[in-house]
Formats: C-alpha cells, sequence, structure tokens
C-alpha cells in the first residue's frame, strides 16, 4: 500500500503537472496560460477545510476521552490546515494580481480566508500560553471548537450573503462549468493532493503520538509490553 | 421540572449578584469599558473633525470601538476568579453552565451598556447621519450579545493561563471578526449606504449570537474541571 502511495505521488504528480501545462486554455481569463495555478490553487482550501474539521472532530474527540493522542492529531490536522491556508493565499494573491490586476482585491473570500489564518493564528498563539500539557490540551480544544462556528460562517456563508461582491465564481464546479481537460486535470491534482495531505498527517500525527510515549516513558512501560527488569537510573549532581 | 428550572435559575442569579456586587465595591469594570468607550470616540472625532465620514468608514469605527472595548474589559469576569482564587469556590457550590450563564448575562449588560455609550457619542461627537434607528439599534443590540458570549467564553479558557489578560484579547478579537463584519455592513446600511440586503444583518447577527450563547456554555462545561 506504501509502496503504492509512493509510486502514485512519484509518477502522478509530475505527470498531472505536465498534464496541466498541456491541456488546452480555458476561456474568460485575462491570462489564459496562467489560470492554470488554478488547479494547485484549488485543492488548497478544500484540505485546509477538510482538515479545520477534522481538527475540531478530534478535539471533540479529545474533551470527551481526554486522551492525549487527539490532542496531538487536532495539532497536527490544524498545523496542515495552516500551511495549507498559507499555499491558499500565497496562489490567490499571485492569481489576483495576474487575472484581477491588483495582489489584494478585498475580494470577500480572500478576506475571510485571511480571518481564518488570523483565528487559527491565535489558536497555536494559546498554545504557546500553558506549560502544563494537559491544560493545554484542554483548553486548546475548547478554542477549537469555539473557533469552529466562525471559520464555518466564514467560509460557507460569508462569502455567499448577497449583499457581498465576489470576484470569485459560485458554485463553478456544482453548475458543470468545470469541463473538458481542465475538470480532468483538477481532479487528478485533487486525487494527489488528498494523498499527500493523508500521508504527510499522518507522518506528523504519528511523530506526535511518538514523542508522547517518549516523554510518558513511565506509562509507556505500563502500558506496552514487556520491560526491562533494571530501570534506567543517570547520576545526577548539583554544583554549588 | 419546576424544581429543576428554580435551581437553575437560583444559580445564575447567584453568580450574576455576585458579579454585580464584586463590582459595585469599585465599579471597575464598568468605569473602565465607559472611559474606553469615550475616549476611543473622542480620538475618531479628533482625528476626523475636518472632514466628513462616509457611512461604511463610520461603520468600522464604530465597530472598532466597540469589540477593542469588549476584548479589553469583559473576560475580566473569568481572569479576576483566578486571581483572586474564587474560581474553585465556584466549582463546588454552581454548575458550570450556570456560571458561564451569570457571568455572561453580567457581560451582555455590561456591553449593552458600552453599546448605549458608544452609539451616542458617536452620533453626537462623530456627525453620523443615522437613517434608520431601528436597524441601528437591532444592529447594536445582537453585536452586543454575540460580543459578549465569545469574549465571555474566550476569557473561560485564557483564565488559566500564564499572560491571560493578553491572551484573553488575542482570542476574542479573530472570533469576533466575523460579527464585526456583519456589524459594519448592518450599521452602514443604517447610516445609509446602499447595500443589498443590509436591513436583513441584524437577523444573521441574532443566529450567530444565539449560536455563541448556546455553545459558550458547552465549552465551558467541558473546561470547567481542569
Amino acid at each position: 500500500m506504501e509502496k503504492l502511495r509512493n509510486l502514485l505521488l512519484l509518477v502522478g504528480l509530475p505527470l498531472a503537472t505536465i498534464h496541466g501545462v498541456l491541456v488546452k486554455d480555458a476561456v474568460g481569463f485575462q491570462y489564459p496560460e496562467f489560470a492554470r495555478i488554478f488547479f494547485w490553487h484549488f485543492p488548497c482550501p478544500i484540505m485546509a477545510t477538510f482538515l479545520l474539521s477534522a481538527g475540531a472532530f478530534f478535539s471533540l474527540k479529545y474533551i470527551q476521552t481526554r486522551d492525549m493522542s487527539w490532542d496531538v492529531r487536532a495539532n497536527s490536522a490544524n498545523e496542515l490546515a495552516m500551511i495549507f491556508i498559507a499555499l491558499t493565499m500565497i496562489s490567490g494573491i499571485f492569481f489576483s494580481r495576474i487575472q484581477w490586476g491588483a495582489y489584494w482585491q478585498n475580494d470577500p473570500r480572500q478576506t475571510s480566508f485571511l480571518l481564518v489564518t488570523t483565528i487559527y493564528a491565535s489558536y497555536f498563539v494559546m498554545r504557546t500560553a500553558y506549560s502544563d500539557p494537559d491544560k493545554r490540551a484542554l483548553n486548546a480544544a475548547a478554542f477549537a471548537l469555539m473557533a469552529f462556528l466562525p471559520f464555518m460562517f466564514l467560509t460557507f456563508v460569508f462569502p455567499r450573503l448577497p449583499q457581498i461582491e465576489n470576484n470569485h465564481p459560485n458554485g463553478t464546479i456544482m453548475k458543470g462549468n468545470l469541463k473538458g481537460g481542465y475538470a480532468t486535470v483538477t481532479i487528478e491534482i485533487m486525487i494527489l493532493v488528498s494523498i499527500l495531505t493523508h500521508w504527510v498527517y499522518r507522518l506528523r500525527s504519528r511523530a506526535g503520538i511518538l514523542e508522547l510515549k517518549v516523554n510518558n516513558y513511565g506509562d509507556l512501560q505500563n502500558t506496552s509490553g514487556p520491560t526491562t527488569d533494571t530501570p534506567v537510573v543517570r547520576r545526577i549532581s548539583v554544583s554549588d | 421540572m419546576n424544581s429543576s428550572w428554580s435551581s437553575w435559575k437560583s444559580e445564575i442569579v447567584a453568580v450574576l449578584k455576585k458579579e454585580w456586587q464584586s463590582e459595585s465595591r469599585s465599579m471597575s469594570g464598568i468605569m473602565t469599558t465607559a472611559l474606553i468607550c469615550f475616549v476611543s470616540v473622542i480620538i475618531v472625532n479628533s482625528i476626523t473633525w475636518t472632514t466628513t465620514i462616509n457611512a461604511m468608514i463610520g461603520a468600522g469605527l464604530y465597530w472598532m470601538i466597540l469589540v477593542f472595548a469588549a476584548s479589553v474589559s469583559l473576560p475580566r469576569t473569568f481572569l479576576q476568579e483566578e486571581e483572586n482564587r474564587t474560581a474553585d469556590f465556584w466549582r463546588l457550590v454552581a454548575r458550570p453552565e450556570a456560571v458561564y450563564w451569570g457571568k455572561a448575562l453580567f457581560n451582555i449588560v455590561q456591553m449593552l451598556v458600552a453599546t448605549l455609550i458608544v452609539s451616542i457619542l458617536f452620533v453626537i461627537m462623530v456627525k453620523v447621519e443615522v437613517r434608520n434607528y431601528l436597524i441601528f439599534a437591532l444592529t447594536g443590540l445582537s453585536g452586543a450579545i454575540s460580543i459578549a458570549s465569545t469574549a465571555t467564553i474566550a476569557g473561560a479558557i485564557a483564565s488559566t493561563a500564564s499572560n491571560r489578560y493578553v491572551l484573553s484579547a488575542a482570542m476574542s478579537v479573530p472570533l469576533l471578526v466575523f460579527v464585526v463584519n456583519l456589524g459594519i455592513t448592518g450599521t452602514a446600511w443604517s447610516f445609509g449606504e446602499i447595500l443589498t440586503s443590509g436591513e436583513k444583518t441584524p437577523i444573521a447577527m441574532f443566529a450567530y449570537s444565539i449560536a455563541t450563547c448556546l455553545i459558550g456554555p458547552v465549552v465551558y462545561s467541558k473546561i470547567w474541571k481542569s
């Protein structure tokens, strides 16, 4: 399974990129050749949205179970989401400059994503304020649940409010306006980015859980099979 | 049912009474909030007195004053409990939801007073013309409830942190940005800005305030014993 995933990513990502370059230009763009940035821009907010939702779910699981591994999962999901938010913003800013003439257009979706960034930036700032891991995990989980509400409003409601004028088209895919080669490349890259995201998320959360186990070495000894007969004791000296 | 409701009511009222009694000793919280609102409006007035500000900018300044006044003063209700080491007392005598509701109600009243002060001063000093008083009032009312309930839970979350005062403000402002955004739309509409469906903004703000009021006690009850 891992080999298949590695092969897919190693071969699939370059092939999908080449396919994206070779596909016929899209109509309705000022510079159609640069509109291909869409292939990489589009999966980023979707991945970020999915990861932030997963982060909120893991936070809820932590609150219910008080199992630290859920906190690690929530933190990993939110960290990865921040990377995708940054990629969304960067690719969006370039797209905006090329197609709409300015790096920042005050577009509602640009603005709402920036607001989501500030909310989750404060999540990470909050985590640094607690030295006790249990308090950190619990309060971070509570904040993540509180942040989920404005996040949902900002992502799904705010850009669609009737008084909001939007440069981003609404419902392009739902209306079937994404067709032909563009649709194929979008789906290809979407699948590959999803696989990549899942892989990176698993790596990050597994590393976090391992770190947790190393920090709680005593607990690990009690719960995970045979232990050494003699505990490791290090000499310490206190200087005058 | 009745006894359950009356026990809830007595716990919430007890928290509310305690808040009012401790506030009435020095009036520090209310005075601070009023001072922040007053000074902020004067600053806005002093930088705009030679110029006429349009409805959108006026609404933006109005909400900026409210949200910063709230983020500084409202989380105080929970932060003080930790500072005075009285939080454990509440853990013994009341349910978490009742504590949250008592403090949130106190903050809502405080925020309504602040909104009233800012609104009167703003209309008089910044010279913005209110074209629709009903929408202006409803936007302020729903915004005050949303801001108070969000700032309350932000204060509760930050209350055990080392840098709790700074952290609570840093946490509540991003959570309030969406409310502020809606508030600006509704207030700008009431100032005469032509915005599609601007008059419906208070409905969205009321929906948001109900959602925060419902989620707040649930989240607080989970962090209560930490």
